[in-house]
């Protein structure tokens, strides 16, 4: 579903340290549940934008369901729902026109039915004519998810989908993302909390712009050394 | 002797009582963790101690000081550290840190001291000349704290203080902290969504419809935790599951996550009525530890 080989974006931060984003090789399969973890700066924000096209690189072969970037990226961006780390909602439109708004955007057809459907799985059906700007930051979090999935991507892509959100509502989220990853859906997160990357089946630890490790979850936890993810990042991190 | 002493305190907004008669007191080298869902009254709560707003009943002392009556001398006493708010991002780091130094006040050779003292404790030395819009998150939070700290407060508040980085910076973050109130016989407390941030504190205070209904260091709070929590896998389709859970009695709550459903239920239903309840086979379910995040949840039920 994704493949990337000896991808390179470098720049100069505006604290003036360069930064240089080098992945010589990462790919996943249709259906994966993945989590990107890492220190601030890590790059797991920047690797996340170049999946979804957004963010320019200079070398490198980076394909998306089968299209490649950023040569093909209209086709690839139809294929990817991508949840970024700030709100993109449109704060005076209710909480259905937002989902409309997105809906018209892609061309989706019968996007009524298309939209209680969604507004159903994500708890917001009762609150479909409420302002977005009314609404609580899980809500908006969730909404947001919702309209990334207006589309019916076969990659479900979040930025630190937690972030700002209390547990109620992260509960839920991880609900809606795991009942697309039960329905086969490729999900790839990124996160700063250790539980929720430990929700995921695979594992990316990233450091200094590159991928330090790249495991199967249970294969940390089934080998008796470390308790958590939690425990092997600090042990690898600090090393 | 306690650092802050808060009784009967209550605040209402018309018919809203957002603070229904709390009472609670903080001692030195303690961190505390205010915890409860969006409205719960924690933010007020914090306002009132601050003296940024009036209480229509209760007293509020920290140390000897009225915060009622002398606002502002209490003010001093205290710091506060919010990740959004505090900073001006068109000021550099080391501006914005001696901002805070010149607002109360510090004679310039103690200031100057003090924000050397503190650059090197929170390593920031490369940073002080950066537009605090344009540095990383973590390091903003360093900043942040510095500012709140310049002026060797007695009680300290952090607003949700280490959210969105990851578990060496927060362990870094709340290391200075806990140093920080040793060497100043101070008191913190953190107001915060993210359990992982209450995992640092001594003592938690979980607020709920403006009251504290639940306060203990957070090991006894697990372990007076009186629901039981059972995990299952399942080939039930999403809606099966939520007609069968939602028609059984004794289930506080339940999530679907996929394939694996988590039941929250009363303390006397146990493996074997879940399994009949649900119907799934009994080798298929789980007994499962509760989390903090379980706790939050079935005790905030609204």
């Amino acid at each position: 579903m994704i493949s990337i080989t000896n991808l390179r974006k470098s720049y100069k931060s505006k604290t003036d340290k360069s930064f240089v984003l080098d992945i010589r090789e990462l790919t996943i399969q249709r259906g994966e549940y993945v989590s990107i973890i890492g220190p601030d700066g890590s790059g797991k924000s920047t690797l996340i934008k170049i999946i979804c096209g957004i963010s320019p690189f200079e070398s490198g072969k980076v394909c998306i369901a089968g299209y490649k970037l950023p040569e093909e990226f209209i086709k690839a961006r139809l294929k990817i729902g991508y949840l970024s780390q700030n709100y993109t909602l449109y704060k005076n439109l209710t909480v259905y026109e937002n989902m409309d708004y997105f809906a018209s955007l892609f061309g989706i057809g019968g996007k009524k039915e298309k939209i209680l459907n969604l507004l159903e799985l994500v708890g917001l059906l009762d609150f479909k004519d409420r302002l977005s700007k009314d609404l609580s930051g899980g809500m908006k979090q969730k909404l947001s998810i919702a309209c990334a999935l207006i589309r019916s991507p076969e990659v479900l892509v979040l930025d630190e989908p937690t972030t700002g959100v209390d547990p109620r509502s992260r509960r839920e989220i991880f609900s809606i993302i795991e009942e697309k990853v039960a329905q086969r859906m490729t999900v790839i997160f990124s996160t700063s909390y250790m539980d929720e990357a430990e929700r995921a089946e695979r594992v990316i630890i990233m450091n200094n712009g590159e991928i330090l490790r790249d495991f199967k979850t249970e294969n940390i936890l089934n080998n008796n050394i470390y308790k958590s993810i939690e425990q092997f990042y600090t042990h690898i991190i600090e090393k | 002797m306690e650092i802050i002493s808060v009784k009967s305190l209550t605040k209402r907004f018309g018919n809203f009582t957002a603070v229904d008669n709390i009472s609670f007191g903080l001692k030195p080298l303690t961190i505390n963790g205010f915890l409860g869902p969006n409205g719960a009254g924690k933010t007020t709560t914090i306002k009132m101690i601050c003296g940024l707003l009036r209480p229509d009943e209760g007293s509020i002392f920290i140390e000897n000081i009225d915060v009622i009556e002398n606002p502002e001398k209490a003010r001093e006493k205290m710091g506060y550290m919010s990740q959004n708010f505090s900073l001006y991002p068109d000021l550099t780091a080391r501006e914005n840190i001696l901002f805070f130094a010149d607002l109360y006040k510090i004679k310039k050779s103690e200031r100057d001291n003090r924000y050397a003292e503190l650059t090197d404790e929170l390593n920031l030395h490369e940073y002080q000349n950066t537009l605090t819009s344009d540095l990383p998150l973590g390091i903003r939070q360093r900043v942040a704290l510095a500012s709140a700290v310049i002026h060797h407060p007695v009680l300290l508040f952090l607003d949700e203080p280490t959210s969105g980085v990851d578990p060496i910076s927060r362990m870094k973050f709340f290391d200075f902290i806990r140093k920080y109130i040793n060497s100043h016989k101070a008191t913190a407390i953190v107001s915060t969504h993210f359990l992982t941030e209450a995992a640092h504190c001594n003592e938690i205070f979980l607020f709920n419809r403006g009251k504290i209904i639940l306060s203990g260091q957070p090991a006894e709070i697990i372990q007076n935790f009186r629901y039981n929590i059972f995990e299952t896998k399942t080939s039930l389709l999403t809606g099966e599951i939520k007609n069968i859970l939602n028609n059984s009695e004794g289930i506080i709550e339940f999530y679907i996550f996929g394939k694996r459903v988590r039941i929250i239920t009363e303390e006397d239903i146990d493996i074997q009525q879940i399994s009949v309840r649900t119907g799934i086979d009994i080798s298929n379910i789980s007994v499962v530890a509760p989390s903090f995040e379980d706790v939050f949840i079935s005790l905030t039920n609204d």
